[in-house]
Order: C-alpha cells, then structure tokens, then sequence
C-alpha cells in the first residue's frame, strides 16, 4: 500500500469516528434529558399549573367578570393592609431573633471538634425531626396563662400577674423562632466550618486581638452564610401558617391565614388567589433585594479597574 | 524609610512541650543572635514547627524561656509579641484587597491614613510588587500570594520575622527564585529571621546559620558550610546532603570499611559506633586496580549509570551488597569502565575522610 492510500485510510477513519463521537454525545445529552422528565413533569403539575390557576382565578370578581377588583382590595382594605404589615413585623422579628440566637450557636459548633459538633448538631436538629404541629402546641403548653412558665415564676414569686406570652405576637414569636432555627444554623454553621483558621491564626500575628480578629476577620467570612440562613428563615415566615395560628389566638392574622379565612369563612376564591398571588410577588421580592444586597456587598473589594 | 533599624536576638531556653507521651520538645536551647537568618532544619516530628509555633506563641510550651531582646515573652499572648509571620499557606485574608492585607497590622496600631499609604507602597516595593495595591487576592499567583504575605509580615516592623515553610508549596524554579529575593530582603532588612523547613538545599543557600533538630531536640548548631563539612553525628549526616553511611569498624591505628584497611585515622570517641560518610560528590569512578598514595580505595560493580541532565551518577555495588554513588559532570568523558556494567574502583581523597559517630537514639 502507497503512502498517499495509508493518509487516506487514516483520514476516512479519523471522519467516522468523528462522528461517531458526535452521536454518542448526542445519546448521553438524550439520557440526561430523559432522566430529569419526572421531576420536570413534578414540578410542572404541581407547582406552575396550580400557580397558575391561582393567578387565573385572582382576575375574576365575585360575579364573575374579569377585573382587579381583588388586588384593589388587598391594597385598600385595612384588614389586609394590617396582614402585610403583621407577617413583615413577624418575619423581620423572627429573623432578627435567629440572628442573635443561632450565630453564637452557629459558631460555637464550627470551634467544636466534628464529632461533639455532630453531636450537638443533632440537638439543634432533633426538633426539626418532630411535626410543627406538636412543637407549636407543646410551646402553647409552655406559655399560656396557666402553663408551666407562668405557674413556676408565680410559684417563685418572680410575677405577680400571669404574663401575656401565648395568644399574641409574643407567643407567635417566641414559636416561630424555635422552629426556624435549625433553618438558620444549618446553612450559617456549613460556611463557618469552611473558614481556614489560619485566618485567625495570621491575625494574631499581625497584632489582631481575638475580640479584634473575631469583628475584622471572621465575622466578614461568615456573612455570606449569615445571609443564606436570614434571607431563607425571612422567606419560610413569610408563608406560615400553623404556629401563627396556633400562638396568635387569632389577633396575629399572618397572610397565610388571611388567605385560608377568605376561603374558608367567605368562600371567596378571587380574594384568595390574589392574596397568595402578592404573597408569591413579594417573596420574589425579597429575594430579588437579597440577591442584589449580595451582589454589591460579596463583590470582591480591589479588582483591575 | 527604614523598615527595621536593629532587631533583637533571641534566647530560648529549655523549653519542653509534650503531647501525650510524645516529647515534641525536650529541652531545646538555642542562641539566635539579633540580625541572623536561622533556619530550623529537620524531618517532620523533629519539633521544628513546634518551636516556630511556640515562638510565635500559638503554642503554649510545657516548660522553659524565651528571651527577645531582654524582654521573656514566653506568657505575651501571640498579638502582644510583635513578631512577623508568613504561613505555609500564605493566609491572606480573602475579603480584603492586597492593600487592606497589608494595612491590616497598621490599622491595629492606629497608624496614619496618608503613613499607611506610604508603608504599602514601600513593602510592596521591597518584595517588588510595584502597583499591586488594589489586586484581589484570588488573582495573585502562589509566588505573588507569598510576597505579599511577606509583605505583610513585614510592614508592622516587627522585633523579628517567622516563616514556616513558605515556598513548600511553590514549583521548584519559583521557589528557588524566591529564596534568593527572600535572602537578599533580609540583607536589605537585617531582620533577626527563623526559617522552618525540611529541605536541606534551602537550609544550606539561604541561612547563616542552621540549627538541626532532631525528635525534638536540636541535634547541631553551625553555619551550613559547618554542619555539611563537620555533621555531628550519623543523624545530621544522613540528613545533609545524599550521604551514604557506611559502618566502620576500628583496628589497629585506622579502621576497616568496605574491605579496605584505612590507616591513621581514628576519631577520639572510639568505643561508639561510627560511620563513614560517603556523598556522591567526594567519590570518584576509576579503573579497577589504580592506586594513588593519597586516596583510599573501594573495589565494586558498576551497575548503569544514572543520566541526570547536567551529571551523571554512577552506581557502585560494594562488597556485602552496599551502593556508593558517585556524581560527575556529564560533559566530563565517564570512566573507562563505566560504558558498561564491570569491575571498578571507587576513590575517596583522604582529606574528605570524615567520620561521624552514631546519633543517640
């Protein structure tokens, strides 16, 4: 066999193999797609139909003519007005509270060695594994007028009175701060255990005291998670339902309930709809803002100009 | 501007860190005099780190002294001790520009905006990264990422300066490079500077002197010429350099090694076991047979030579299966018997007959 026969055999081979490696990527591309059909076809039945319907529904007055007489109302109606403001206070206490109390335990599980910070992140997380329903009525066990906390404080002669701590904003805060803890932790207590100590380490030896390390250094590196844990703990109050329910006794009327009462006592599904159709724009909001706030305070200080 | 004026010395004395039942430091003393570049050599578990993290007070030692200037500081909490430090991991703190790294240890020490800006300037000069103030640490490459950590170490004008291992990490050309720009900053600085490592060829080119450490304890204090010419024991020894210790034994006014009588040399400690020290470049290949009043002579079996670019190594099987090397210039013609495998002779100079006792284990 010649040589110039000898290039050409190499090549006409070089060409089917070329496209045999074009139809294998394109099967693998074909299997990947397919493998990801059920949870698509999941997300697509459960999640955009009924949202959307619900959008549907929320153009339709009582007589059932198209308008935005539902959304009117959600802004001019004190009673909802009040609901917005009441799930804002409550979200935003919640989430503050979260701060206060899961930071310190965020940071002490990430200075602890791995197996003791299991083990106590295992406490942290043993409620969460226990239906909100039971630990919201166990909180109103807790709290009401003749619960155990009022009862042993009178008993010890600390209080007088019965204090006001279940059927309000106080029980309702109280509860939800409980339930959304783990939520906070979690992702703050992942981004701590990422931070190399050597951080510390090197502030140390640049003259950095361990209060002043603390505030300079490793405060900054956790934000990031610090912001994950607030912004997902603000955006679960927003929609909660059962402990406001539950711990408000019915004077914390969150827009979660809101929505159930418009249902439920005036069947009025246009109300409903446009209620949970505001919920959905402003939880899309906050996290719009949130992912705004991240992007100018994580962009990376100095760069080329 | 003069970064550091005069810096101290340092004194440690006796000091003793235990873990558990392990000493990673028994007893060590050592003078390190104010301006010197030392460096702490020695394998990992010879207490070199341990003794750099004490220093730097990271460590809280079991027992002992350390004596900077006149000043004990063996109870000053590490951010009251005023000593730079560079990491193996140059732990530049990723939220802040190269700039604010470095202004750091200045802003601790309420230093001046406009004092600031004129000391950046001028350590980053010194480990010339000219221009390099507003970089983002992520786009600095692991050379530049360890400058500015000297850099950095450095601004404060700190009594003395640490490093622990702080070119391991880098590419040998880099790191190479960067141990003569770190050695001609401290000539620059005259900085009293202690260097941990474990590769001796760092230890030998960039320090005045080296202490050696050894399962906790320092083994040998001298200049590298010192420590490579006059080991202090076989620890040292089979550490320094690609040595080959061969066991001797003594008769008569000389001793016996590899079949060869050597006569008129005995060490002054004769009852301990001793070794003779043989590195790749005192051994020459020659014929088999030759003689020459002033070498002593080992016979063997070449086996392949070795081609190492810029040398050659040779490879001698000597009597009771022992392999001497021997290293050459590869331009030089190699040793008639050395194109194949055969008889030869190894040489040694009598001058570079340098027996070591064995180390205490």
């Amino acid at each position: 066999m010649s040589a110039s026969a000898d290039a050409a055999v190499a090549l006409g081979s070089r060409a089917s193999t070329a496209g045999a490696l074009r139809r294998d990527a394109r099967r693998e591309r074909r299997v990947l797609i397919g493998l990801s059909m059920p949870a698509v076809a999941l997300v697509l039945v459960f999640m955009v139909l009924p949202v959307g319907w619900l959008f549907w529904l929320s153009l339709f007055d009582d007589s059932g003519a198209v308008s935005l007489v539902n959304y009117v109302r959600i802004f001019t109606k004190q009673t909802y007005l009040n609901s917005f403001s009441v799930t804002f206070t409550v979200s935003l206490t919640v989430t503050l509270l979260c701060i206060g109390l899961g930071y310190p335990v965020a940071y002490l599980l990430s200075e602890l060695p791995r197996r003791v910070a299991g083990l106590l992140m295992a406490a942290v997380m043993l409620p969460y594994w226990t239906s909100v329903l039971v630990r919201t009525y166990a909180w109103l066990i807790l709290l009401q007028r003749s619960g155990l906390i009022n009862e042993w404080a009178q008993h010890l002669g600390l209080i007088s009175e019965p204090l006001p701590l279940a059927n309000n904003l106080t029980g309702t805060v109280i509860g939800m701060t409980h339930i959304m803890l783990p939520f906070f932790i979690l992702p703050l207590y992942a981004a701590m255990r990422s931070i190399d100590r050597i951080y510390m380490t090197a502030a140390a030896s640049l003259g950095a005291s361990p209060t002043r390390a603390f505030w300079t250094i490793f405060v900054p590196l956790s934000v990031q998670g610090l912001a994950a844990g607030s912004f997902l703990v603000f955006v679960l109050c927003m929609g909660f339902y059962v402990t406001p329910a539950v711990l408000g006794g019915g004077r914390v009327i969150m827009m979660a309930q809101q929505i159930e009462r418009s249902i439920t006592l005036y069947s009025n599904w246009g109300a409903a709809s446009a209620l949970g159709v505001a919920l959905l724009a402003m939880t899309v909001l906050v996290l719009a803002i949130g992912a705004l706030i991240g992007k100018l305070l994580f962009r990376p200080r100095g760069g080329d100009r | 501007m003069q970064i550091v004026n005069t810096s101290p010395g340092i004194r440690i004395e006796g000091l003793g860190k235990r873990y558990g039942a392990v000493a990673a430091l028994d007893d060590v003393s050592l003078n390190i005099a104010g301006g010197e570049f030392m460096t702490l050599l020695g394998p990992s578990g010879s207490g070199k780190s341990t003794l750099l993290m004490v220093l730097a007070g990271f460590v809280r030692p079991d027992c002992g002294e350390i004596i900077i200037g006149d000043t004990p500081i063996v109870t000053t909490p590490p951010h009251r001790r005023n000593i730079g430090m560079v990491f193996q991991r140059h732990a530049l703190f990723p939220h802040m520009s190269v700039f604010d790294n470095i202004a750091y240890p200045l802003r601790l020490r309420g230093v001046g905006k406009a004092e600031i800006a004129e000391k950046v300037e001028h350590v980053l000069a010194l480990v010339r990264l000219e221009g390099y103030q507003r970089r983002r640490v992520d786009q600095l490459s692991g050379g530049q990422s360890q400058r500015v950590a000297v850099a950095r170490a450095i601004v404060f004008s700190p009594q003395i300066l640490l490093m622990d291992e702080p070119l391991s990490a880098l590419d040998k050309n880099l790191r190479e490079q960067l141990q003569t720009e770190l050695r001609a900053l401290h000539d620059e600085l005259h900085l009293t500077t202690v260097y941990v490592t474990h590769d001796q060829r760092e230890a030998l080119t960039m320090s005045d002197r080296i202490t050696v450490m050894a399962k906790g304890r320092v083994a040998q204090v001298d200049t590298a010429k010192g420590i490579f010419e006059k080991p202090a024991n076989s620890f040292v020894a089979q550490f320094i350099g690609e040595t080959t210790l061969i066991p001797v034994s003594f008769s008569g006014d000389g001793f016996d090694v590899l079949g060869t009588h050597v006569a008129g040399v005995r060490p002054s400690e004769a009852a301990r076991r001793h070794f003779l020290v043989l590195r790749p470049g005192a051994v020459e290949v020659c014929a088999a047979g030759e003689t020459a009043p002033d070498f002593i002579y080992f016979s063997g079996t070449a086996t392949r030579p070795i081609f190492e670019g810029e040398s050659v190594l040779h490879q001698v099987v000597c009597e009771g299966g022992v392999t001497v090397q021997s290293r050459g210039l590869a331009r030089m013609p190699a040793p008639p018997s050395c194109a194949g495998n055969g008889a030869v002779s190894l040489r040694l100079h009598r001058s570079n007959i340098l027996l070591v006792p064995e180390a205490a284990a």
